[in-house]
């Protein structure tokens, strides 16, 4: 990972996946900020301008994809963060719609502390 | 409990395993690293020590003394450091002091240098910038430490009357005070062309007279202790 300022953006309804990407990702110097749900995600990612956001797909309120579709908007402009998708859901639909809806990785439910250093990185 | 609790419960669970099982693959990883990396450690230090071998033979080459003064006195005073200082890690920066302390002599003339008869005064001042010149021509070599301090002060009396600083007692550093006394004893037990070397015995009483004038008494104290035990063969001056 580069020297340069690294700013994530971790979205999840469960504690437990904020937690554990704030600390994994605190080692490696990163900027962690959390939302629990799509709606508090795109207002953070409007203030916080992450580098990556980790989405969660499953949220109440506005969906995972839903999320990705917005951030990823080519009709937005300005700001329009990498985003890879956190999610148990591992069928080959939801990697479908991901992808379309702009994810550009898919990180399945648990995952390893390796894959997701490797994803920050922009190496996935 | 509910169920949506207790499923994201078990999801917690599946998620600390799968970062134990992380943890654990990278600390091998670092501990294989580490490994990897002082054996790497080792081998420089082999290879910074071959180098400064080697440029302190070129010296002596030049000089009348010989390789064999150079890895004795160096032998001499590594195993003397140690009974000066049982409690510390002996470094290889005292070798390479030990073996770069007449480095500077590249910058004395020959006429000088090898000169059969003793020295006129003149000459003898020019004998004595040695230590200095030895400080510059090592000074860019970073690895060196506590190298240097030996290389200017090896030529430093304990009561103030060497060269080149005139620096008395504790002022000298420990690793000259020790070099000093085995360079000394070293050159009495060799013969030169100009004298036959003094017996071993000689040459220790002749060490322990000049404790506390010429040379660090409690150094001298050491030194005639290691040098008893090397006569009673109950100890080795093992090279390292």
């Amino acid at each position: 990972m580069d020297a340069a300022r690294r700013v994530v953006l971790v979205v999840d309804d469960e504690a437990i996946t904020r937690e554990v990407v704030t600390v994994m990702l605190g080692i490696e110097g990163v900027e962690v900020h959390a939302a629990h749900d799509g709606e508090q995600a795109l207002e953070l990612a409007r203030d916080v301008r992450p580098d990556l956001v980790l989405l969660d797909v499953m949220m109440p309120g506005i969906d995972g994809f839903e999320v990705c579709r917005r951030l990823r908007d080519p009709a937005a402009t300005g700001h329009r963060p990498r985003v890879v998708m956190l999610t148990a859901k591992s069928d080959e639909e939801s990697r479908r719609v991901a992808a379309e809806a702009g994810a550009e990785a898919y990180l399945v439910k648990p995952f390893s502390a390796i894959d997701l250093f490797r994803v920050v990185e922009g190496a996935a | 409990m509910k169920p949506e609790e207790a499923a994201e419960l078990e999801r917690a669970k599946e998620q600390l395993l799968v970062l134990a099982r992380d943890v654990n693959a990278m600390y091998q990883a670092e501990r294989a690293r580490a490994r990897e990396l002082e054996s790497a450690l080792d081998a420089l230090e082999e290879s910074y020590l071959a180098t400064v071998r080697t440029l302190a033979f070129i010296v002596e080459a030049k000089d009348s003394s010989t390789r064999e003064h150079l890895e004795r006195t160096h032998d001499y005073a590594r195993a003397l450091a140690r009974v000066v200082m049982p409690d510390t890690e002996i470094g290889p920066d005292l070798s390479y002091g030990f073996l770069l302390h007449d480095v500077g002599k590249v910058g004395i003339p020959e006429s000088i240098l090898c000169k059969p008869g003793p020295l006129t005064d003149e000459e003898y001042e020019v004998m004595k910038t040695h230590p200095l010149i030895g400080v510059q021509i090592v000074a860019p070599i970073t690895f060196l430490g506590g190298a240097v301090d030996v290389i200017r002060c090896h030529h430093e009396r304990w009561d103030g009357r060497g060269y080149p600083d005139g620096l008395a007692g504790e002022d000298i550093p420990l690793g000259a005070r020790i070099f000093s006394v085995c360079d000394t004893f070293d050159a009495m037990t060799s013969d030169r062309p100009y004298r036959r070397a003094l017996p071993f015995d000689d040459a220790v009483s002749e060490i322990e007279r000049c404790g506390g004038t010429q040379f660090d008494p409690d150094v001298v104290d050491s030194f005639v202790r290691m040098c008893a035990q090397l006569r009673d063969g109950t100890a080795g001056l093992a090279a390292g």
